[in-house]
């Protein structure tokens, strides 16, 4: 029996199970050689990407393809290399592979590992594992192994010695890694160019940190932390100073960078940066926090309330851009009429908040604010925001009026269902006071004297007081103290002789007729003539009232009552309602004030806008420096677009367009004609030439 | 003719617009006392949401009660003023410290912009009559009434240099409110102050 | 002994040589005749620039010129000076189209310009720095006002171009404004002053009591570019209106002060009866017709009609002596800007400057209508079609004109090389030199 087996590293083994050996040998190179292939693409598309970078600074959106793409790149090719035939796929085709190299076997070895075969032919087998074919399989393997082992380590080498943070900007590419390495393209000694800034908004805001590479403006919170990294150069004539508005800044400067930080300010600002020749600016605008938005619900419309009871249901939206603080129900209730409120205020339904949105919601009893007829209460709800920098906000709704109907308002027999003014009440009262007094003269006969004297006297104080009550009236209306009547000389025309014959001279007026001054009348009288009859006629009243004579005082009752009808008309007292226009003879009075005017010189408005074609100017003289000094032309439109924030914000934005694009080395030109005309306004159109000048 | 000026008070819904109804009476009486200005006879009322404010380029709005516009009446009277109106305001509590003088300070301040003192070299006070020391100060003021303060200047919105509110703490509503016939018995006529402010919103 | 064919073939040779020489003795005779008497050129318009100093020596009988694009001004012109010297110049176009183009500097403060364009296709309209706007012209024409635009502008109708300059800023005095104290005093001084104007005023308040604003030195147009006259109350500028207005000044009568006795014989028309407006309020898109009119009537046989309303004239103007005087019926125009559109106020702010800009005077004429040298130093050309027909007459049909041209036919000299060379390479052929 011819032995097959043959010794290989110490084992014995026959030549199928050699073959296999090699098979697997050759399987295992093969995917290490993809392995590798796809590692040596991967590392080629980050060295690439890396020296392109460092020549020409890619953008962010660039850089951040390049793990995809290296990874996409390494798949697609490890892909490639084992769908392809594979040398080791079997024993036969590992045969064939052998036999080429060693023509010697005459094809014994694809005849022993032939399953047909196998066994059946032991010389072949024998003669087939002379051949030792071990050393070339290993040499095979490993040649195929090295070339991408040495591509692999090249790459390797080169993102080795590439400068510090290149390989960084591709692999984890980021916003704010300007400073990650500067361009070998841009390595200048400029400290100003890239910049990196950071913007922390205030903590109310609760919004994160943005960064932002290389702008020419800034857009952040009023309070916010505003931080601008530089690379520091080694040159001491490019330390860097930076002014924030009027204000000079420190710079702190560690590890090769330069740092600036401060707050947002209120209005917009230019921060100007300076390192040596280099000068740059940039230009940080605030961003307006607005106010709480609020919408009360409920009550849906104005009410009035003919008994303040019940319950009332209050309910508001609430929402604002950053965050609500607090919400509440504010209220005023106004008590009294005429010249005389009285005020009182209060919150309810106080709640805090936490998010964007909110609702306020309060059920409240109206008896328990103590309403009174002829009360109104005012009702809003009122939002406050989170802002602790420079609110915070107060947002407000829409005011609802409740008000408490007056007793005599729903009163049918009342026509004038207001309250009565003044005169009016006291037309009441006297005329109470004379239906008592005549009352009390048909039952004269019946009573005693002193029964008559004791009514009669007491009639006397109501009419004594009414009379003291009118006194109040004319004496308020001249500013004049309560109980003038005691009081001295000025009030001299309210004695009762002057009165009277002022009286005399009122009795003669027709009701409702202008009261005309006559002769040398103080104004005492004049303005309130009606009144002082009134007054003086229940002084005659309440003078026969005393003595006890009520027959006498009734006639001196219904001159007293009739004075104070005319008081009425002419005073013009306003009732509910629409008052009556005075009409004014305007010709009458035309030009017969005793003063002249002598009017001062008129200062002329200001042009609308003064400074337009100043602006103009500066903009085409940027356009010109555009060319030769592109960074000064940019700072030029910065600061040219700073003053048209607010006044013209589409010029503005196209300035900050402009001035970008020349930042960066773009076309400008669109953005340039663009803010150009913005600048200088519109064309108007006619569709036809106009016969005369530039009428349409 | 078609007069030259009309007398527009406004009426808002929030409160008592209509607590100084002598006022207009008495100034039409004035303008046309010390000025050849054609003035209508009598006032109008208009609503403070209303477009018809529009054709009264001066408006009087008083009232003791809070005052609390609605969008509306906010819309209005901002585009109002930016057009060229000027509205005349008088705290007819005389109380700095009270709800109206607050809410309507407020009201101002959201619908068109902040009160600022007036400075008593603005050229209302020369418009027509010479008040070198400012607005003249009334009698309600002189007697304590309300805050006990002699307020010594006017507050005022300005659009365009231009007043387009002007805000008074001094109660003119009451000071001038009284029938326009009793003017002649006084030997200071007080109501001279609203001739400058007529003036001024003809002139400037 | 030569053969018969050498025989011919020299014979041929010489017929060759006697050729060579016959041409070339024809080219010397033809290069020695002058080029007015047989001579015709047809040229394309984008050759013509570098051919016209030879044009301008040889003076050709005639030259028919077929223009693709417009021509520069100063070769038309060169081209003009050939016509008078005694060539005559023809031309024709396939791609020429009328255009015109006229800008004049507005007498208001802002330097726009007025663009006045007449073509018959779409224009583009340009300066020096961008294009201004595209302009599609009516049978009326079309007006385009441009805000400061550059020196030069441009319309481009397909490859016909027209120039010309936009013109200096005309130098304004200030306005002066007569009338009672008025809202529409306040508007109308409101809306000139918020456009630039510098205006000076006399607004009556009461007897002896006027609100004055500026120096109100002597009327005339030293100082003063306008006069806007809002009633009758004219004071005692009124009777110096009429010298003022003679000498070239400008005038603007509202409402009913074209019935002030010492301006009537100025105005263009009477002033009829008050009439409230067309509409209820004041509407957005026609605010004229919400406004009171005093219409003007029986217009003068010298006014121009500019504005009406309903039939009834409501702007009327004409010229006095050296000075415009325009009339407007309308009254209460500041209700415009009060209760008119969204636009209003700019609107009503436009329109009073233009009423007064349409009769202000201006120390310096606003030029450019129609040529001026352009910054690169040839002329600005306003209406490049017109001018050829206005130098050249009509254009000619170019078969009639004979293709023939001055100097040497292109054939003479391949035909006598060719000549020479077959002579030459007959002899050497046959072995001789």
């Amino acid at each position: 029996m011819v032995d097959a087996s043959y010794p290989v590293g110490g084992e014995r083994m026959n030549v199928q199970e050699r073959v296999e050996r090699a098979r697997r040998r050759l399987r295992a190179a093969e995917i290490a050689t993809g392995i590798l292939e796809a590692l040596a693409v991967a590392g080629a598309v980050f060295v690439a990407m890396a020296m392109v970078d460092a020549l020409l600074t890619l953008p962010l959106v660039i850089r951040m393809t390049a793990p995809p793409l290296a990874v996409i790149a390494a798949v697609a090719r490890l892909s490639q290399r084992l769908a392809r035939r594979r040398t080791g796929a079997n024993a036969e085709d590992v045969a064939l592979w052998i036999e080429a190299r060693f023509p010697a076997l005459r094809y014994a070895l694809v005849t022993a590992v032939d399953p047909e075969y196998a066994g059946r032919v032991p010389e072949i087998e024998h003669n087939a594992g002379l051949v030792a074919f071990e050393p070339e399989v290993s040499r095979a393997a490993w040649r195929a192994v090295a070339r991408p082992l040495i591509a692999v380590a090249i790459a390797a080498s080169v993102l080795f010695l590439l400068p510090k943070g290149t390989v960084a900007r591709v692999a984890t590419a980021r916003t704010g890694d300007a400073l990650v390495a500067l361009s070998l393209g841009r390595r200048t000694g400029n400290p100003l160019e890239p910049v990196v800034v950071y913007v922390a908004p205030p903590p109310y805001a609760a919004i994160a940190t943005t960064v932002l590479d290389d702008p020419a403006s800034v857009h952040a919170f009023v309070g916010s932390i505003i931080t601008i990294d530089g690379r520091s150069v080694d040159d001491s004539t490019s330390t860097v100073v930076a002014s924030v508005g009027s204000h000079d800044e420190r710079i702190t400067t560690s590890s090769g960078r330069w740092r600036l930080v401060f707050a947002m300010p209120v209005t917009t600002t230019a921060v100007r940066l300076r390192a040596g020749v280099h000068e740059r600016l940039l230009v940080v605008e605030p961003i307006i926090d607005s106010i709480p938005i609020v919408t009360l619900t409920l009550p849906a419309r104005d009410t009035i309330y003919r008994h303040p009871s019940g319950t009332v249901r209050l309910a508001a939206d609430l929402s604002d851009d950053l965050g609500l603080a607090s919400g509440t129900f504010e209220y005023i209730i106004s008590s009294g009429s005429g010249e005389n409120f009285t005020f009182k205020s209060g919150t309810m339904g106080a709640t805090t908040f936490n998010g964007k949105v909110g609702a306020l919601a309060v059920i409240f009893r109206l008896d328990s604010l103590s309403l009174q007829p002829g009360d109104i209460l005012h009702l809003r709800a009122v939002a406050r925001d989170r802002n602790n920098i420079s609110g915070p906000g107060i947002g407000a709704s829409e005011t609802r009026t409740l008000r408490v109907a007056r007793a005599d308002e729903y009163d049918s027999v009342d026509v004038a269902a207001a309250p009565p003014p003044e005169p009016e009440k006291n037309a009441l009262s006297q005329r109470m006071i004379l239906l008592m007094t005549e009352a009390l003269e048909k039952r004269r006969p019946k009573l005693n004297r002193s029964s008559l004297l004791g009514e009669s006297q007491s009639i006397a104080a109501e009419q004594t007081r009414l009379r003291k009550r009118v006194g109040q009236i004319i004496f308020a209306r001249l500013g004049e103290d309560n109980g003038a009547e005691e009081s001295d000389s000025q009030l001299k025309p309210l004695n009762a002789d002057s009165l009277l014959a002022a009286a005399a001279r009122a009795n003669t007026a027709k009701t409702g007729t202008e009261q005309e001054q006559q002769g040398d009348e103080t104004p005492v009288v004049a303005i309130n003539k009606p009144l002082l009859t009134a007054y003086n006629h229940m002084w005659q009243a309440a003078t026969f009232l005393e003595l006890g004579e009520p027959g006498a005082a009734v006639p001196w009752m219904k001159k007293a009552l009739d004075a104070l009808q005319v008081a009425r008309a002419a005073e013009r007292i306003y009732l509910r309602g629409k008052s009556r226009a005075v009409v004014v003879d305007v010709e009458r009075a035309r030009l017969q004030g005793k003063d002249k005017g002598s009017p001062a010189l008129r200062t002329p408005r200001e042009t609308l806008d003064p400074t337009r074609a100043a602006r103009l100017t500066r903009f085409d003289a940027a356009l010109k420096l555009a060319l030769t000094m592109p960074s000064a032309a940019a700072d030029s439109l910065l600061l040219l677009r700073m003053e048209l924030i607010g006044r013209d914000d589409t010029a503005s934005r196209d300035l900050e367009t402009a001035a970008n694009a020349i930042r960066s080395g773009k076309n400008a030109t669109s953005a340039l004609i663009r803010a150009r005309r913005t600048l200088v306004g519109g064309v108007e159109h006619r569709n036809a030439i106009a016969p005369w000048g530039t009428i349409p | 003719m078609t007069p030259d000026f009309t007398f527009c008070t406004v009426q808002y819904d929030s409160g008592d617009w209509d607590s100084a109804p002598l006022v207009p009476a008495n100034l039409i009486d004035s303008v046309a006392r010390y000025t050849a200005i054609t003035v209508a006879p009598t006032g109008v009322i208009v609503p403070l949401s209303s477009r018809d404010l529009f054709k009264y380029p001066l408006a009087y709005l008083t009232g003791h009660l809070p005052v609390r516009f609605s969008d509306l009446e906010r819309r209005t009277l901002r585009e109002y003023c930016a057009r060229g109106g000027m509205l005349f305001v008088d705290d007819h509590n005389h109380d700095i410290d009270g709800v109206f003088h607050k809410t309507a300070t407020e009201e101002i301040g959201r619908a068109v912009a902040p009160l600022k003192e007036l400075p008593n070299s603005d050229p209302l006070y020369g418009s027509f009559f010479r008040f070198d020391d400012g607005p003249p100060a009334t009698s309600h003021e002189l007697n304590g009434w309300g805050d006990n303060l002699v307020h010594k200047q006017l507050m005022a919105v300005k659009t365009n240099d231009r007043i387009s509110v002007l805000y008074s703490s001094k109660d003119y509503s009451s000071e001038w409110g009284f029938h326009p016939d009793n003017k002649r018995f006084l030997s200071i006529d007080n109501t001279k102050f609203g001739v400058n402010i007529v003036v001024y919103a003809l002139t400037r | 002994m030569p053969l018969r064919a050498d025989a011919t073939r020299q014979t041929i040779e010489r017929v060759l040589r006697v050729a060579a020489l016959g041409l070339v003795a024809f080219g010397l005779w033809r290069s020695l005749q002058p080029a007015d008497s047989r001579t015709a050129i047809r040229i394309d318009s984008a050759d013509l620039t570098a051919a016209l100093p030879s044009l301008m020596l040889t003076s050709p009988r005639a030259i028919h010129v077929n223009f693709g694009t417009s021509p520069r001004p100063v070769d038309r012109d060169a081209l003009l000076a050939l016509s008078h010297a005694g060539t005559q110049v023809t031309w024709s176009s396939t791609s020429l189209q009328p255009l015109a183009l006229a800008s004049e500097r507005l007498r208001e403060p802002g330097g726009a310009v007025r663009i006045t364009v007449a073509a018959v296709a779409p224009v583009e309209l340009a300066d020096e720095m961008a294009i201004i706007d595209s302009v599609v012209p009516t049978k009326n024409g079309s007006t385009v006002i441009a805000a400061e635009p550059s020196d030069t502008l441009r319309a481009t109708e397909g490859r016909t171009v027209a120039t010309v300059e936009s013109g200096v800023a005309p130098l304004l005095h200030p306005v002066l404004v007569l009338g009672r104290a008025s809202f529409e005093a306040k508007f109308i001084m409101a809306a000139l002053e918020e456009r630039g104007w510098v205006v000076d005023a006399r607004l009556t308040v009461a007897p002896g009591a006027n609100v004055t604003q500026g120096k109100l030195t002597a009327l005339d147009t030293g100082h003063f570019s306008a006069v806007v006259a809002l009633d009758t109350s004219l004071g005692v500028a009124g009777p110096q209106l009429a010298r003022y207005v003679a000498s070239g000044g400008g005038l603007v009568l509202l409402g009913d002060a074209a019935s002030a006795a010492v301006v009537r014989a100025l105005a263009p028309a009477h002033v009829g009866a008050r009439t409230q407006g067309t509409t209820r309020d004041i509407p957005a898109k026609t605010p004229l017709d919400g406004l009171p009119l005093q219409a003007l009537e029986t217009l003068r046989t010298d006014a121009v009609r500019l504005g009406a309303r309903a039939g009834k004239v409501t702007l009327a103007a004409r010229r006095e002596g050296a000075g415009r005087v325009l009339q407007v019926g309308y009254n209460e125009t500041w209700r415009w800007r009060m209760q008119g559109g969204d636009d209003a106020v700019a609107a009503h702010r436009a329109w009073w400057s233009r009423l007064v800009a349409s009769v202000a005077y201006a120390a310096e004429w606003p030029s450019a209508v129609g040529t001026s040298t352009s910054s690169d130093g040839t002329s600005a050309e306003g209406a490049p079609l017109a001018r050829l027909y206005d130098a050249f007459g009509p254009a000619a049909a170019p078969s009639t004109v004979s293709t023939s041209s001055g100097g040497l036919p292109a054939w003479l000299l391949p035909l006598i090389c060719m000549v020479l060379i077959a002579e030459w390479a007959s002899r050497r052929l046959r072995g001789v030199r």
